[in-house]
């Protein structure tokens, strides 16, 4: 309506292609799916130029996922580099049956598989969490509350690799639920649930330290 | 504890702490946290996990040199090794599912031949063996071969038109798969006659049915491709039905006809030439499959 600059009707199709020279007007959606596919293509056809574009856009959330997920700063700049990697090689047999956000994630999942299955023999069971997962606000809630930063970290760190990766890709990479689902190739209930599971096993983990009380 | 009255957005509240809401949506779970403690106190409790989350991450490694590091290393490291890997798996795959698409009765039929051929040496006259298995084993070959190609005799034939793996690939699994078969079973078959009849060689067993087998499958190959599995197998079998009664036809066994018969199938240079160039020629041919209107394959029902 106020916009100005675009006096003349545009397609909306065309319209998030343009977003990349976008005018300060557009609705600040948080994806820009025609953009990406557009930069893919680019990428595909063997552009370096685009390839350092959709990392500027995307390295830092996969970025934030993969520390979260791996745990350790170095391990992460690894498996990004072979997620960028394999972005480069890959690029030509991207479909567009996923978005590119759930593609590169998915892709990123799978070099994280490959580095840290290798490295890491970590099993920890999830003692029986499945039974009492609660979505109303209880004692874990506050517990995680009112904890401090470092001590929160720890305790994320104790964290079942299912929990650390599905808190790692809503909140470090901020993906949308019904994205995180189709990276995980799981429903959106059960990425819901794992994420209160998550929560609660922080709370938990936080509570065995001794950190917090379990109730104010 | 009553909110607006509506139901509770508990679901969207970890989305809502991540903000990745849009806007609608956002709005909606503001105006019910207004009047609800309990989904405001679940909302305290994302938010901390989002900030116990996010906040010991690093900035990412800078854009150009991580760009510069991972293109030297595709072009350091090419994708050689697994690709390779990858393909002889694919192959692997692709043979054990055209396995499938081959009838049980394929199988079972071409073994029964040259069981039947077996015997009838054994029990008969040994010296025998090199003629009957130059007879049985090119025949239950071109039996096989014709049949593997064609919408009338593939029961996935429309599922393999829309396929990305091309044609001549699943043709060549095809071929490889029925004619290995083949292959396997004369040689066998071979190696049971050398036991039964030890006056005979192997290599001279092999030798009497390996040209004609594979002349005979390459040009029932090329024929199905070309007029159709029915008129090839016609088509071969006549002629191999020539060769036949050459040899078991006492009154034509001395004649021109038996002459050039055994100058055209046996085992040798021109025979391997003829049926190198008929494998070409049906390889190029399948490049038409499934455009069955272009006139080079006609799906004839003769």
């Amino acid at each position: 309506m106020d916009t100005g600059a675009d006096a003349m009707p545009v397609p909306d199709r065309l319209r998030s292609r343009w977003r990349s020279h976008g005018t300060a007007s557009d609705v600040g959606g948080p994806s820009v799916p025609e953009a990406d596919d557009v930069l893919l293509m680019r990428v595909a056809d063997g552009d370096p130029v685009a390839l350092a574009a959709l990392y500027r856009r995307y390295g830092g959330r996969l970025f934030g996922y993969l520390q979260r997920y791996a745990g350790d700063r170095m391990v992460a700049e690894e498996i990004l580099q072979d997620t960028l990697l394999a972005v480069w090689r890959s690029a030509p047999r991207y479909a567009g049956r996923s978005g590119v956000r759930t593609w590169l994630f998915g892709i990123a999942r799978r070099q994280a598989h490959n580095r840290l299955r290798v490295q890491e023999p970590r099993a920890l069971p999830l003692d029986g969490l499945a039974e009492w997962a609660d979505p109303a606000p209880g004692p874990a809630d506050w517990a995680i509350a009112n904890a401090q930063g470092a001590a929160v970290a720890d305790a994320f760190a104790a964290l079942a690799p299912q929990h650390r990766e599905v808190l790692a890709l809503a909140f470090a990479a901020r993906v949308p639920h019904g994205e995180i689902a189709e990276v995980l190739g799981v429903p959106v209930g059960t990425v819901k649930s794992r994420l209160h599971h998550a929560r609660v096993a922080l709370a938990r983990s936080l509570a065995d330290r001794g950190v917090v009380e379990e109730m104010p | 504890m009553t909110g607006d009255g509506k139901r509770h957005p508990t679901d969207a509240l970890a989305e809502y702490a991540a903000g990745v809401l849009d806007a609608p949506e956002q709005t909606t779970v503001e105006t019910h946290l207004v009047g609800c403690p309990s989904c405001r106190a679940a909302l305290r409790s994302w938010t901390a996990v989002a900030a116990a989350t996010v906040a010991p991450v690093d900035a990412p490694p800078s854009s150009a040199p991580t760009v510069r590091a991972v293109l030297t290393r595709a072009a350091v490291a090419p994708q050689a090794p697994p690709d390779r890997k990858r393909g002889i798996r694919f192959a692997a795959q692709l043979l054990r599912a055209e396995l499938r698409l081959v009838r049980p009765s394929v199988w079972v039929a071409s073994m029964l031949v040259m069981a039947c051929a077996v015997a009838a040496v054994a029990v008969g006259d040994h010296s025998a063996g090199a003629t009957v298995l130059s007879l049985a084993a090119p025949l239950v070959a071109v039996a096989g071969v014709a049949g593997v190609y064609g919408p009338q005799r593939d029961p996935a034939f429309e599922a393999l038109a829309i396929t990305a793996t091309s044609p001549r690939l699943v043709l060549l699994a095809r071929v490889t798969l029925i004619f290995g078969y083949d292959l396997a079973l004369a040689v066998a078959a071979s190696a049971v006659l050398r036991l039964v009849a030890t006056e005979m060689g192997l290599v001279e067993l092999v030798v009497a049915w390996l040209g004609p087998m594979t002349l005979l499958s390459a040009l029932s190959l090329v024929l199905a491709m070309w007029i159709g599995p029915n008129a090839s197998m016609a088509v071969a079998t006549s002629l191999w039905l020539l060769r036949v009664v050459t040899v078991s036809v006492p009154e034509l066994s001395d004649g021109w006809l038996a002459a050039r018969m055994q100058q055209i199938w046996v085992t040798s240079p021109g025979t391997l030439a003829v049926t190198l160039a008929l494998l070409a020629a049906a390889v190029a041919l399948s490049r038409h499959r499934g455009r069955p209107r272009d006139g080079w394959y006609r799906p004839v029902a003769w």
